[in-house]
């Protein structure tokens, strides 16, 4: 700085100047000053800043960062730098963060021997860090989303194993159940010639006839399980599904419903097994869980770019909606004489083509039930 | 002095220890925030203790040791996440950095997150076998975080720091 006169003492027109723009900078917020003493106490300060600095107190009740750093701060009068800086600093107390603050040390040759600088963060600095906090951000999101990802896969990996394990175990079952199960009722039999039609008082005859009744159940389940389990794994074949499902139109027991097949039915390369089990499975439903001694039942399907749509549509008593989900469940049955496996069956075969199965009935409204397909005509193996 | 890789959790455990909370919404810190707490004399601490934490931002990485923060510093403690590798490693870097900067300061690891799957992964050969105290901690549920912090003091306290 220059100063207007010859013998160099400051103009006191520009000092008035200078002191008023460091007054409106203090009170912007600008900067702030701190004098302390030699055991840096707080003796006076200047600037809205630090307004929450007490005066006449040490400055560490104040200020928790300068806490350790009294004897640094003492330093500086014999330092060559003179100057201690601490950037950037915080306090976070239970109410939230406090300003963050450029701190600045020197040492002066007064009575108070220390001074204080605080300023604010430079705007462009929080910019710069505003940036930095939202690349850091999306890196600490990336990771944690990349491990989880490995987490769910781990997890996929351990759930298909579980499965495989799991099938495995009830095809075993019901294999080697079905031999002794067949024994039992060889035995049935003997038992029930032993006696003759009117053995005993007539309830022992019953009572077979129930125990009959049972393991020809309970042989059925086990065929159904073992089926459900061991199915799904063909290879791919071309089929004319057309000439398929006529097949197993001809093959089911002829009743008083009409069955119609409507809509377009390609030739496809698909799994033929799953395929035939589908169609026949929601074709005996529609009969078999028909109320009625007449009625109508439409199988269709329609040929899109990349699927068949399949439908079975039946004007029977229909699936209340609370059911809709579980039936297609293991051994979750309706009613009838069906052991439960029919549906869990399809949708398992569903499954292994890659397609979907939804149900649509609403008995409060209106008569029947619509299952519908989406076969893809792209098998993923 | 809280010292770690970005995202380890180090305001975490500074949160949980000071105000026994856990904020679930990452806020990065950037330069170093500073907080005050002190253990009571008796029950679990049975000196009392007075703590001023300076919480480090992460990208400081080796830098922090050349900085005046860690100069009258009585100790560190080191925070990784147990779900990221490389955490881990440049825990090793900076505890062995730290006490030659600093002989005869307390150094501490903490390996965090211990909550998280992924939690069972090993630790580095370098981590298991170090002569630095390490402790499984978890800021979310507080698991360890308190007892990090008593062992750190009763440590400073045998030292004279």
């Amino acid at each position: 700085m220059q100063y207007a006169d010859a013998d160099s003492r400051p103009d006191p027109a520009m000092v008035e100047a200078l002191l008023k723009a460091n007054k409106l900078l203090a009170d912007r917020g600008v900067y702030a000053l701190v004098w302390l003493d030699d055991d840096i106490v707080v003796r006076r300060r200047y600037g809205r800043l630090v307004d929450f600095i007490a005066v006449d107190a040490p400055l560490v009740d104040s200020m928790l960062p300068v806490v350790g750093l009294e004897e640094e701060i003492k330093a500086l009068k014999s330092s060559e730098r003179g100057v201690l800086r601490l950037p950037n600093v915080a306090t976070i107390t239970e109410d939230g963060p406090g300003p963050r603050l450029n701190l600045l040390f020197y040492a002066l040759a007064t009575d108070t021997p220390f001074m204080m600088i605080v300023a604010p963060a430079p705007t462009a600095a929080n910019l710069e860090m505003e940036l930095a906090q939202q690349v850091r951000a999306r890196m600490i999101a990336e990771t944690e989303l990349a491990a989880k990802s490995q987490a769910l896969a781990r997890a996929n990996a351990e759930l298909t194993s579980a499965n495989a394990n799991l099938e495995q175990f009830a095809a075993i079952v019901s294999h080697d159940l079905k031999a002794p199960m067949r024994a039992v009722r060889y035995l049935v039999n003997e038992i029930e010639t032993a006696i003759g039609p009117c053995g005993g008082n007539g309830t022992a005859a019953l009572k077979l006839q129930q125990l009959r009744r049972q393991t020809g159940r309970l042989s059925s389940m086990l065929s159904t399980l073992l089926h459900y389990v061991t199915t799904g794994t063909d290879s791919v074949e071309t089929v004319d599904t057309g000439k398929l499902m006529a097949e197993i139109l001809r093959s089911l027991p002829k009743t008083g419903l009409e069955i119609e097949l409507a809509g377009n039915w390609p030739s496809v390369r698909t799994l033929v097994a799953p395929l035939d089990t589908t169609l026949r499975n929601l074709t005996e439903n529609a009969i078999k869980h028909h109320d009625r001694a007449s009625g109508h039942v439409v199988v269709s399907c329609i040929e899109t770019d990349d699927a068949l749509e399949i439908s079975v549509a039946d004007d029977g008593p229909g699936i209340d909606p609370e059911h809709q989900e579980s039936i297609f469940l293991p051994f979750r049955t309706l009613g009838g004489d069906g052991g439960g496996m029919g549906l869990a069956i399809v949708q398992k075969m569903v499954d292994a083509a890659g397609g979907s199965i939804s149900v649509d009935s609403d008995p409060a409204q209106r008569r029947g039930t619509i299952f519908r397909v989406k076969w893809p005509k792209t098998i993923a193996l | 002095m809280l010292l770690g890789d970005i995202g380890v959790g180090k305001s975490s455990i500074a949160r949980r220890l000071v105000f026994d909370k856990f904020d679930t919404v990452y806020k990065p810190t950037l330069g170093v925030d500073v907080y005050g707490y002190e253990l009571e004399d008796g029950t679990d601490c049975s000196h009392g203790a007075k703590f001023i934490i300076w919480d480090t931002d992460g990208n400081f990485g080796d830098s922090i040791l050349s900085h005046v923060y860690i100069k009258h510093a009585a100790g560190a403690l080191v925070v990784g996440d147990i779900t990221r590798r490389s955490t881990l490693d440049t825990m090793v870097r900076l505890g062995e950095s730290f006490l030659n900067a600093m002989p005869g300061r307390y150094c501490g690891y903490l390996v965090n997150k211990c909550d998280l799957p992924g939690a069972q992964a090993s630790l580095p050969h370098e981590l298991e076998h170090s002569p630095i105290p390490l402790v499984k901690t978890s800021a979310k549920t507080g698991e360890n975080v308190r007892r990090a912090f008593l062992g750190a003091a009763d440590a400073i306290r045998r030292r004279g720091l």
